[in-house]
């Protein structure tokens, strides 16, 4: 059994920038990625979102691969790890010791469309196909696991690839997660009348909605001391999954699932209520969503310490969200500082917490990352700094 | 088209767009409350009824909290769609 | 950790353990297997009829591998979890709710068509009629992973998360489904009575062949 689990190297690929530097650059600035967007393939109507620009994706990739031969989810991916590798060449991504995980909602649902027919073999459309092709392009042999749970899967994934390496399945393990804005998912989201009508405003009195978003993040862990790079060690400890067993689409009403993965988290970690300096929440702004997380946080003991949401800076990125939103903590965690919750102005959330509303420093030794989703959903995952 | 008709009508509409496969048309009393205690539906249902109005009889609503009120029953709900097809 | 039940849906019948418990006469459209294998076999709960396949097919294979179970005398309900794993996502509702938006003259996008998009929706119709509150984890694999299964699995009950999990596999693409499930639980609380093996990689495989 292996001892500890490190974070050695992250990546966010956001309407912001390719990597957490050129992010967190933005965020400090409080400039945000989500915007109008007038584009009638995506939607009849405008709607407010943030985009990846396909110019740079484009480019980018191109410097990789054939840009042709995959597909933008696929792409996304494959940039994102190899941003993250180049962190940290000590990573052998051949080695059968090292994983691909992969985390994602849908893929590579564009290909629905019937503007996609053909473009791609029919068996493109599963994301078991997409992981296989991602790792392949890193000269890695093993089979990658997939999951795919919905806006859980990237805290999710995280918690996985660390449960491997501890039982010392593998050494190494490549986390990354994705999803592409598509049609399929902005009409799906619209059916559920639960996009804003503007720029989402996190636990705000007046908040109204979500803003979708395109991402892809990764996180790179190991269980060995000498492929950790220059940065500051990152612990990544114990995670946690519970359901609501409330409903398909709501979040439960007391927010009872989300409090059971964050008190079980905080118990397999072995930390307490109080020792938690942070939590990255999953505050998507849609009203039930933000009011659950208020009750379970103080249920947990929580209320005091700094929460914020990243979401009004790059939307949510549902499969790349708990990813990105790690990664960019993470950093937070190793600079100090907490980033502000763009979009939120007026207290509005029933139960007490403690929103971050400006860039602010703070020394954080442990910060809890949670996330939820439709199926009633919920995950925690807590990271700590050595 | 009547009241009754129209109620009739939405009856057949509500249980093949919500499938609710074990019901017949003439199981929902139309001043059943649809929500909460009477048919049981639910905040997906609500939103589903939402594109009904707007498939089947062109009405927009764009806020699913408003919906809530206009579909306490059938009743209500053909009213709304008589009200709203008059003004159009 | 022993598998203490199993059940497995194919297009023409159903096994509980060893025994067909239901046989489709002829073949059938899936929906509709589904619907009356269910209505043969399973209490009402009228909910099922607005599940997409998928979900349908994971629920009627958990409510019979559970309908003999006292999970909830015998654990806390955040100690049992599932772990399914699973090849095509909702690809079939996934082409229903492609066909809602392909016409913009006919574009009625339904929030009960898309709720069912996601591949562990089916997890959460099983929580929720049996209040399970435990950990919740699907993986996407191009066929039934023996291996994947039994470490994930293996993993949530190594690190106390979890005494009882419902495991398997739950897979629709066209007409072309599968399910095969596994109650597997703590040894503690299983009594000896029990018809039971270990849970362990051979086993697994010989089940799923049966």
């Amino acid at each position: 059994m292996m001892n500890n689990i490190y974070s050695c190297g992250e990546n966010a690929i956001t309407s912001l920038g390719f990597t957490v530097e050129e992010n967190t650059e933005q965020i400090k600035k409080d400039i945000t990625g989500v915007g109008l967007v007038q584009d009638k393939s995506l939607f009849p109507e405008d709607f407010y979102a943030s985009l990846i620009s396909t110019q740079r994706l484009e480019n980018e990739f191109s410097a990789l691969a054939n840009p042709d031969e995959y597909t933008r989810f696929e792409k996304l991916l494959i940039l994102s790890a190899q941003n993250a590798l180049k962190q940290n060449p000590r990573i052998d991504t051949s080695s059968n010791k090292t994983v691909f995980v992969i985390s994602t909602t849908k893929g590579n649902i564009d290909l629905l469309e019937e503007k996609q027919k053909g473009r791609f073999e029919p068996d493109r459309i599963f994301m078991w196909k997409s992981a296989q092709l991602v790792a392949q392009f890193f000269g890695n042999k093993n089979k990658p696991v997939v999951v795919s749970n919905a806006c859980i899967s990237g805290v999710l994934a995280i918690s996985a690839a660390r449960e491997m390496l501890k039982a010392g399945y593998y050494d190494n393990a490549v986390v990354i997660g994705g999803d592409i804005a598509s049609e399929f998912v902005v009409s799906g989201f619209q059916s559920f009348k639960s996009l804003s009508f503007g720029p989402c405003k996190p636990f705000d009195l007046n908040r109204d909605g979500l803003n979708l978003g395109e991402g892809a993040g990764t996180v790179i862990l190991t269980n060995k001391l000498e492929n950790l790079n220059d940065h500051t060690p990152v612990l990544v400890l114990a995670g946690a999954c519970n359901n609501d067993a409330n409903h398909i689409s709501g979040p439960s009403r007391t927010g009872e699932g989300l409090f059971l993965a964050v008190t079980r988290t905080m118990k397999q970690s072995g930390i307490q209520a109080h020792e938690i300096d942070f939590i990255s929440a999953h505050g998507t702004a849609t009203s039930f969503n933000d009011e659950m997380e208020s009750k379970a946080f103080s249920s947990a003991g929580l209320s005091n310490v700094p929460l914020n949401s990243l979401k009004g800076f790059f939307g949510h990125t549902l499969g790349a969200a708990g990813i990105i939103e790690s990664a960019i903590s993470i950093q937070g965690m190793r600079q100090d500082i907490l980033f502000n919750t763009l979009g939120y102005k007026d207290y509005g959330v029933p139960e007490k917490i403690t929103i971050v509303n400006k860039l602010t420093h703070k020394v954080q030794k442990n910060i809890l990352k949670t996330a939820s989703g439709f199926g009633g959903c919920n995950a925690a995952i807590i990271f700590s700094k050595q | 088209m009547e009241e009754q008709e129209l109620i009739e009508k939405l009856r057949k509409e509500i249980i093949q767009q919500l499938n609710l496969e074990d019901l017949k048309p003439e199981d929902i009393d139309p001043d059943a409350a649809l929500f909460g205690e009477g048919l049981g539906l639910d905040s997906i249902d609500a939103l589903e009824i939402i594109v009904l109005l707007e498939k089947n009889y062109g009405i927009k609503i764009e806020d699913p909290k408003e919906g809530k009120k206009i579909f306490s029953s059938i009743r209500t709900l053909a009213k709304y769609i008589m009200e709203h097809q008059k003004a159009q | 950790m022993l598998i203490t039940k199993t059940v497995q849906i194919y297009p023409d019948h159903i096994l509980e353990n060893d025994d067909v418990i239901f046989r489709a006469e002829e073949p059938v459209d899936p929906n509709d297997f589904l619907k009356t294998a269910f209505r043969q076999l399973c209490p009402p709960y009228p909910k099922f009829f607005k599940m997409d396949k998928l979900s349908k097919l994971a629920f009627l294979g958990s409510e019979i591998l559970l309908r003999d179970a006292i999970l909830p005398t015998k654990y806390n309900k955040d100690e049992t979890g599932l772990v399914f794993l699973n090849a095509s996502s909702t690809i079939e509702i996934d082409k229903d709710h492609q066909n809602t938006i392909n016409s913009r003259e006919n574009y009625f996008p339904s929030p009960s068509v898309f709720v069912y998009t996601l591949p562990n929706i089916m997890l959460g119709e099983i929580c929720i009629k049996n209040q399970i509150f435990g950990e919740n984890a699907v993986y996407i694999s191009e066929k039934f992973d023996t291996g994947l299964l039994y470490q994930q699995v293996k993993i949530l009950f190594d690190t106390c998360r979890l005494k009882a999990c419902i495991t398997g596999w739950s897979e629709i693409n066209g007409d072309n489904y599968e399910v095969f499930l596994m109650l597997v639980e703590s040894d503690q609380a299983v009594d000896n009575s029990k018809e039971k093996c270990n849970f362990d990689p051979e086993n697994i495989e010989k089940l799923y062949k049966r």
